[in-house]
């Protein structure tokens, strides 16, 4: 993992651009699975470098890449989008269904599975995204979330009961 | 499970998800969904993407201050920078100016005596992969008419027109027509009877003023508002985001989303607007709001809407007794997807009647005049695909559930499943009973 050691995390402060390259396609692809919209994703992620250029060189080394920081603003705007959508007012007009799903089952499957990341809860979704999205070992999850390997393993173990639930209640039979 | 039970799961997931072989069918089929969500959250960016990205985010540098000025002349100079500064930034330091841009939208619309012509591309949202369908015709605001054909793949799907509300659907495939005297009498709603656009211009008119501030989307300046369309039973809402170009204030996409009560969105259809162009009505060619059907074309006229359909009776029939009924109900066979057909009903609602076969909790109905209430949609663009020679189309219901509905010689018949899956193969295998 770059910048996991005091020099590397030296050199993330310094050099905005390569932070930048390095880390803007894995904070964008978090953000989509967060807020479900990858041209929300975008915009946040834009927010997340600016906060970073401004707060990096502020930041003392404790043990932890600079990414790990990177994650924790993206969660954090994540989050404040997710309310700020709540406080938008809708006028209550018409009663009616869920949102039109895909055609083919396949797709359909897929749907699913795109919404049932979207709820899982936001450490079991971080732990899944770093994991399995972005291939960091169990060891490197822990040092980005602040928690032992153990611990992220069972936040991935949660992840995919809830997932093959979530499936299940679509009527879609997850096999090995 | 116990806590230790718990972290050796856990353990052996890790190893799976690692590569080794997983020691039961369970853990597999965990690790396949993991596999399986993580594939769809994936994507990659182009390195034109992160670099456009990294200019708009790159801050400004600041020069550095030089050291060697003394005390008293640092003093100087800052109080001459400051003063500079508070004359210069002062009436632009409240960041980006909010504007309001609903007027300016509708204007971008047209005006009075005139249409639009309309070319849109809806395409499924992450996740989905149906057919892209290009939507092109005319809307008359003031005339209350709305014209347009229906592309899949370059076949015509549909021909629609919209005349004070009447919505009239030619499928050419079958050669078949539905006339409805209102969008809500088709059970797909108003997204299939109503032009995106149209659509856009009636939630922009509703939605007051619209403050925001323009901003740099792959090198263009535009605006992006929000406009709510409605609020589902579960407090989800169904939004629509429109992009809109900051020079002619004209819609270059629209973004149809639905979001959770927990805030969450998920992006269901994207409508690319290819042009949204007004003219003067008078310079239209006659006929070219209109829509001709065929001569001799079948034709189902449905329920008038506005009046609540009532269910009157349900009478079980066996299965010869349902063979006996005319026009045939459709069914899936005597067996799909392990369920027997089991429970044949037919109900009688006012303004007609509709056959019910269930298999589960996946139901076959067949109608002609009226739509059963359960298959009423939401208001969301259906999907619309050829099949079989003819056309599908897919939608949300109230309930909960997706239904796929065809049209058959003398009427339609539709399958309503409780997720997502299995509406697409059933509407396949579907025949007549």
């Amino acid at each position: 993992m770059e910048g996991d050691d005091h020099a590397g995390f030296q050199r993330s402060q310094a050099d905005f651009d390569a932070l930048f390259r390095a880390h803007y396609a894995e904070i964008v692809r978090y953000l989509a699975a967060r807020l479900g919209s990858r041209d929300d994703a975008a915009d946040v992620a834009a927010e997340v470098f600016v906060a970073a250029w401004r707060g990096v060189p502020r930041l003392r080394y404790r043990g932890r890449p600079v990414l790990a920081w990177l994650y924790r603003v993206a969660a954090n705007m994540a989050s404040d989008r997710l309310r700020e959508r709540m406080r938008q007012p809708v006028p209550v007009e018409v009663m009616s269904g869920p949102p039109v799903a895909d055609v083919a089952d396949a797709l359909a499957d897929r749907d699913a599975l795109s919404r049932a990341l979207a709820r899982l809860p936001a450490d079991q979704q971080l732990a899944v995204h770093l994991r399995l999205v972005e291939g960091y070992s169990f060891a490197e999850v822990g040092r980005l979330m602040g928690k032992s390997a153990g611990a992220c393993q069972m936040l991935v173990l949660r992840a995919g009961r809830q997932l093959r639930e979530a499936l299940e209640r679509e009527g879609i039979r997850v096999s090995s | 499970m116990s806590r230790a039970d718990e972290r050796e799961a856990a353990r052996l997931l890790a190893a799976v998800l690692d590569g080794a072989e997983p020691a039961d069918a369970d853990l597999a089929a965990t690790a396949r969904v993991l596999r399986d969500a993580a594939a769809v959250a994936r994507f990659d960016l182009s390195e034109a993407d992160v670099e456009h990205a990294l200019e708009q985010a790159r801050p400004v540098p600041v020069a550095p201050s030089r050291r060697r000025l003394g005390v008293a002349g640092a003093v100087l100079a800052a109080a001459v920078v400051l003063a500079a500064a508070i004359l210069l930034v002062l009436p632009f330091t409240s960041g980006p100016v909010d504007v309001d841009v609903q007027a300016r939208a509708l204007a971008a619309l047209g005006g009075r005596g005139q249409v639009l012509g309309v070319s849109e591309v809806v395409r499924p949202g992450p996740g989905a992969g149906f057919p892209v369908s290009v939507r092109t015709g005319w809307v008359d605001p003031a005339g209350g008419r709305q014209r347009w054909t229906q592309t899949v793949g370059g076949t015509v799907v549909t021909e629609t027109l919209v005349d004070h509300g009447r919505v009239t659907r030619y499928d050419p495939a079958t050669g078949t027509a539905v006339i409805a005297a209102s969008c809500a009498a088709l059970a797909s709603g108003c997204a299939e009877g109503v032009d995106p656009i149209a659509f856009y211009r009636h939630a922009l008119l509703a939605a007051g003023p619209l403050r925001t501030h323009a901003r740099t989307e792959r090198g263009r300046r535009v605006y992006r508002v929000s406009l709510p369309v409605e609020r589902l039973a579960d407090s989800t809402r169904i939004v629509q985001v429109a992009t809109l170009d900051a020079a002619t204030f004209r819609p270059l996409r629209i973004e149809w989303r639905q979001l959770g009560a927990d805030g969450r969105a998920q992006t269901f259809a994207t409508i690319a607007v290819r042009s949204v162009l007004p003219i003067d009505a008078a310079d239209l060619s006659p006929g070219t709001l209109d829509l001709e059907l065929p001569p001799g074309t079948p034709t189902t006229q449905l329920a008038a809407p506005g009046q609540p359909v009532r269910l009157l009776g349900v009478r079980r029939v066996t299965l010869a007794e349902a063979r006996a009924l005319e026009p045939h109900p459709w069914w899936l066979g005597q067996r799909f997807r392990g369920s027997r057909a089991n429970d044949i009903a037919v109900l009688r609602y006012t303004g007609g009647t509709a056959v019910r076969i269930r298999y589960g909790r996946i139901t076959v109905w067949t109608y002609s005049r009226v739509v059963p209430p359960p298959l009423l949609g939401a208001r969301v663009p259906e999907k619309t695909i050829p099949l079989g020679g003819g056309v599908a189309r897919f939608y949300g219901t109230r309930g909960g559930g997706l239904v796929g509905e065809r049209t058959i010689p003398g009427g339609t018949v539709a399958v309503s499943t409780p997720g997502n899956a299995d509406a697409f193969t059933a509407l396949t295998v579907v025949r007549p009973l």
